[in-house]
């Protein structure tokens, strides 16, 4: 589902038992207790901050041009975990400034150079930088507070094609799981449904801003997302191809895309439950019940109702 | 003089067209592959003559030295980069 600015969404999912009898979803954990997830609108290019409940911060990708201003807007003050996806100028561009603006304490690559000014200039500031920890994107779990990270294995190296050995993450906080791959393609998809990376997710971010080698019906299969987000912006590349946006639509409750929607914000409970907020303001447009632990067992339903914007 | 040479990287290739660097990190640009010369794949350096604000995409030739020297640069500076990795499990 595309949202445009002037409606907005609240969707309440029932959760219809294998009994057949529909169940209330539990309380709200108190207010604090969630991860935020935050696509920032940085055009055709990848920016996503998360903050734990606690206050840690990670950065994944800092766009081609400097994020630091959204990035302070926001109230950033530390990144604790910095991570290039893969080094291509949309996902790298921004990393310099922020490296300069904003004290760093741990950045995360998958050790694969590349030949641009954009990637020179940023591993030879990181090498000057000796208060930042470097750390491969090799299997290992990073602890923000209640929420831990998950690198996942990558694919052997693939000389053509940098996407394809893009950092692979998963966010988890309780029952709500977050997919985030950078740039990756079919190959490396495939590559993590084969060795059951994959889980069950609450959102996904689209691989190669929906590209049409972005996803696969297995992948998709694997993660389930309820909510898509699409990080894009202008381009001549076709980006979001209408068989992705397809795709997601036919698996996820909601697909977001921030050229249409701006700044998206995905508030993550314990509980599996999620809210999605819309633009610099604190707009709380929806809430869906059902933790995935449930899902297994149980029906989701999605109901879309009332739709307001600011 | 109004005929210079510049130096512009392939970023990536995005379906039928290269996304280009250039060296002073500020310009982007898509080119058709077709435009460019036999070869031109992700990391490919390129020297293009750029003539009275013009860049000659025609005049674009490959410099394989460069690109092998630069990653033999990023490989160095990477392999320094690792040795600061702690290892293992991180708690922020």
């Amino acid at each position: 589902m595309r949202l445009s600015r002037f409606f907005s969404c609240a969707v309440f999912l029932v959760v219809s038992l294998d009994c057949g009898f529909t169940a209330p979803v539990t309380a709200p954990d108190p207010v604090g207790k969630s991860v935020r997830i935050t696509f920032l609108d940085v055009g055709q290019a990848d920016a996503i901050l998360i903050r734990s409940p606690e206050g840690q911060t990670a950065l994944v990708d800092a766009g081609r041009s400097s994020p630091v201003p959204a990035l302070k807007k926001l109230g950033v003050e530390q990144i604790d975990l910095l991570v290039a996806t893969h080094p291509h100028a949309d996902h790298i561009g921004g990393m310099v400034d922020v490296i300069n603006a904003i004290p760093i304490r741990f950045y995360m690559d998958n050790g694969q150079p590349h030949t641009t000014a954009t990637y020179q200039n940023l591993i030879s500031t990181l090498q000057q930088r000796t208060d930042i920890t470097y750390l491969a994107a090799e299997p290992r779990t990073i602890t923000l507070g209640s929420a831990e990270i998950e690198v996942l294995l990558l694919p052997p190296v693939n000389s053509t094609n940098l996407n394809n050995r893009s950092v692979g993450l998963v966010l988890r906080y309780g029952s709500f799981l977050v997919f985030l791959s950078g740039d990756s393609e079919v190959q490396e998809l495939s590559f993590w449904v084969q060795h059951g990376l994959v889980p069950d997710v609450t959102v996904l971010k689209a691989p190669h801003h929906g590209s049409h080698n972005g996803f696969t019906w297995e992948f998709l299969q694997a993660a389930q997302p309820e909510v898509v987000v699409i990080s894009v912006g202008t381009n001549s590349y076709g980006h979001p191809r209408p068989e992705a946006l397809q795709a997601y639509s036919s698996v996820a409750e909601v697909v977001l895309r921030t050229d249409d929607d701006g700044q998206v914000t995905i508030v993550g409970y314990k509980d599996g439950r999620y809210e999605v907020v819309l633009g610099q303001e604190t707009i709380m447009t929806g809430q869906a019940l059902g933790s995935r632990g449930q899902r297994s067992t149980a029906r989701a339903e999605a109901v879309v109702t009332s739709y307001v914007y600011e | 003089m109004s005929e210079k040479e510049r130096i512009w990287v392939v970023d990536r290739i995005e379906g039928e067209a290269a996304v280009l660097v250039a060296d002073d990190d500020q310009e982007m640009l898509d080119i058709p592959l077709n435009v460019l010369p036999h070869g031109v794949r992700e990391g490919t350096v390129l020297r293009v003559t750029e003539s009275k604000g013009h860049l000659l995409w025609v005049s674009a030739m490959l410099d394989e030295d460069l690109r092998l020297k630069r990653l033999r640069q990023a490989e160095t500076a990477l392999h320094e980069l690792k040795n600061r990795d702690p290892g293992g499990d991180i708690v922020l």
